[in-house]
């Protein structure tokens, strides 16, 4: 027994030695950590944000890079790994504001540069342990769709529209998410009112609260979804449900189904969205920065947000994103 | 309480009794709950649940656990799509995925009971590795049905009542026959009863926990094509947390942890219990963070009535 165990660990040791040595004798002159909230979607995109980024750059990226499945511990023992691999700086997007702040204090005071994307730590530990924030603001996330959806509304001559939100709102940034919404829609069409708010983030869970939603509210005019599981899962829903042409959706975040459905044009009507692609590059190029003693002054930097309000809209962002990462 | 209602409370069908009382109770109270559209959906939101409740009821009665049921329903999804897209044909992509369910679930049932392997950490771990593999397969992305006929699997009805729901009902029925009318359901739960007695009065113990680990990676499969189907694609994330439901619903519905005690329907009450509340949940807009502690109220409730019931009955 004491032989097939020393057998294996010398296995693994040449397994392990054997796949480090490749990238070791590659000639990298950027050497970054990135950690994920997710291994999909919008986090794909960022993923291959920070690759394209380094290409364009004409820089040879090693990028190591874990995924930190929303778990503080987990991103505060891949934080401290990096940390002793020597990377020269960190891409994250905290798992929490107030709760990631040693791992990312203890990459600071290491000297290493930390750039937050998408979510950061809170205001007063920001300024203190990050060099940048890469974001798309969240109330201008919500606000730009409430304007869109009032607009959809005015040129309907719905003067009080029903709107039901699926909600991923066990996440702070939704929850300013809808407040923009909110805001902008009521301030062009006071009538609105928000008649039923719930949870449905993954889309299977989606689908059937939506389909709830249409049971308790069989009139209601529109679906906002704070995401894009709960975008789908509303379109969906409308679709199984024999409600199209009579509720609409308004939603996050864009991903190519949502993109089919916004071709289509019958039921979802609007789309905003913070291109994960495009703010990997913007967290890559900040970093560049950062280690070269370039950080910016106001940390907060900021990341436009897209809208898609037609089917054209929709035909574009398909033929833009052919490999279905946003 | 009087002595005739403590009885039937605490009797065998206590726990029916108590959800015909509360069926009742939110129809009556509850607006727009007792709708063809909203029992429809209500069917619809348990179809996943109720599959594979069937599995994990012999699972759970053989005194085994399986964690990997969620991982297992989304793999199967995205092989029932990925197979179906790339042959363009359905039935080969159903087969595939069937096949998959059934060889995760025997490589569970032969690593527990051949290699003598923890059930929960075993499972613990094709939890991790299968949803990896539904994860790598896709590129972590979810995957589009090509074929629109895929969809006439959640789509279709019979008698106005969506397939899956029939589905639903026929895997029911006969798991509750395989549980009270055959040798390998009175030997499963004699397993989880006893089961070195088991062992030693002619039951092939690892051959029967083999069986239903693949059974249950089966039925899974099943309950992943047909998720796919209504939600139209595959998703590598889809079923995140559905174990802990399974196991809820088992458990609300009288299914004994410790193995040796299940009833199908009991299970059956269990799996619409957790629908309703749910259901009752979201068309009285209560917001998620209360909708948890309701359902761990609930599960709590019905593991105390089952302990008073057991004390009650002499069997603990």
């Amino acid at each position: 027994m004491k032989t097939l165990g020393t057998s294996l660990l010398a296995l693994c040791s040449t397994f392990l030695v054997g796949s480090a040595l490749p990238a070791a004798a590659q000639q990298t002159d950027l050497k970054v950590g990135a950690i994920y909230m997710d291994a999909q979607g919008f986090y794909a995109g960022v993923r291959k944000g920070i690759q394209t980024g380094a290409t364009e750059a004409g820089r040879k990226l090693e990028i190591i890079e874990t995924n930190a499945q929303g778990d503080v511990s987990k991103e505060s023992s891949f934080i401290d790994s990096l940390i002793s691999s020597g990377v020269q700086a960190i891409i994250v997007s905290p798992v929490s504001a107030d709760g990631s702040y040693r791992a990312i204090r203890r990459a600071h005071d290491a000297g290493i540069p930390v750039v937050c994307y998408n979510t950061c730590l809170n205001d007063e530990d920001m300024k203190a342990y990050v060099s940048a924030y890469a974001v798309g603001d969240p109330y201008q996330f919500g606000h730009k769709l409430g304007e869109a959806a009032a607009d959809y509304f005015t040129k309907a001559g719905i003067a009080e529209p029903k709107i039901a939100v699926l909600n991923c709102e066990f996440v702070e940034v939704c929850v300013t998410r809808r407040k923009g919404f909110e805001e902008a829609l009521k301030a062009k069409v006071p009538g609105a009112s928000i008649v039923a708010n719930q949870e449905g983030a993954v889309l299977d869970k989606a689908v059937s609260v939506a389909n709830t939603i249409l049971s308790s509210n069989p009139d209601i005019d529109a679906f906002f979804g704070e995401a894009g599981g709960a975008t789908l899962g509303a379109a969906r829903a409308v679709r199984s449900q024999n409600r199209v042409g009579k509720t609409v959706v308004f939603g996050g975040d864009m991903t190519t189904e949502i993109a089919q459905e916004l071709e289509k044009g019958d039921v979802i009507k609007a789309v905003v969205d913070i291109s994960g692609q495009g703010l990997g590059k913007l967290a890559l190029d900040q970093a560049v920065k950062s280690i070269n003693g370039n950080a910016p002054a106001e940390i907060k930097v900021a990341y436009d947000i897209d809208l898609y309000a037609s089917s054209e809209d929709g035909k574009g962002w398909l033929e833009a994103h052919s490999d279905g990462i946003p | 309480m009087t002595a005739t209602v403590k009885r039937l409370l605490l009797g065998e069908q206590g726990l029916l009794i108590l959800f015909v009382l509360a069926f009742a109770v939110v129809s009556a109270t509850v607006p727009n709950f007792l709708t063809e559209r909203n029992m429809l959906g209500l069917l619809q939101s348990v179809v996943t649940i109720g599959i594979v409740s069937c599995t994990m009821m012999l699972c759970l009665a053989s005194r085994d656990f399986d964690l990997s049921v969620g991982s297992i329903v989304a793999f199967a999804g995205m092989v029932a799509v990925m197979v179906s897209n790339s042959s363009g044909s359905i039935p080969l992509g159903i087969g595939a995925a069937l096949a998959a369910g059934a060889a995760v679930g025997f490589v569970n049932g032969v690593v527990i009971a051949r290699l003598h392997i923890n059930a929960l950490i075993t499972t613990l771990a094709t939890m991790q590795i299968v949803r990896g593999l539904a994860l790598i397969a896709s590129d972590g992305r979810a995957v589009g049905i090509n074929d629109p006929g895929f969809y006439a699997l959640s789509l279709s009805r019979f008698l106005g009542i969506p397939a899956p729901v029939w589905i639903m009902a026929l895997l029911f029925a006969l798991f509750a026959f395989v549980l009270n009318r055959t040798v390998f359901g009175r030997n499963t739960l004699a397993i989880g009863g006893n089961p070195e007695a088991s062992r030693l009065s002619g039951v092939d113990v690892d051959w029967g926990r083999i069986w239903i680990f693949a059974l249950q990676g089966l039925v899974c499969a099943i309950a992943g094509i047909l998720l796919a189907s209504r939600i139209t694609s595959g998703q590598p994330n889809a079923a995140t947390g559905l174990e802990l439901s399974v196991i809820s619903a088992c458990v609300l519905g009288g299914v004994s942890l410790a193995g040796g005690r299940a009833t199908m329907s009991g299970v059956i009450v269990g799996v619409l219990i957790l629908g309703i509340a749910e259901n009752v949940m979201n068309l009285l807009n209560i917001q998620a963070f209360y909708q948890y502690v309701v359902r761990g109220l609930i599960l709590l409730a019905a593991v105390l009535l089952d302990t008073v019931r057991s004390r009650a009955s002499g069997r603990r």
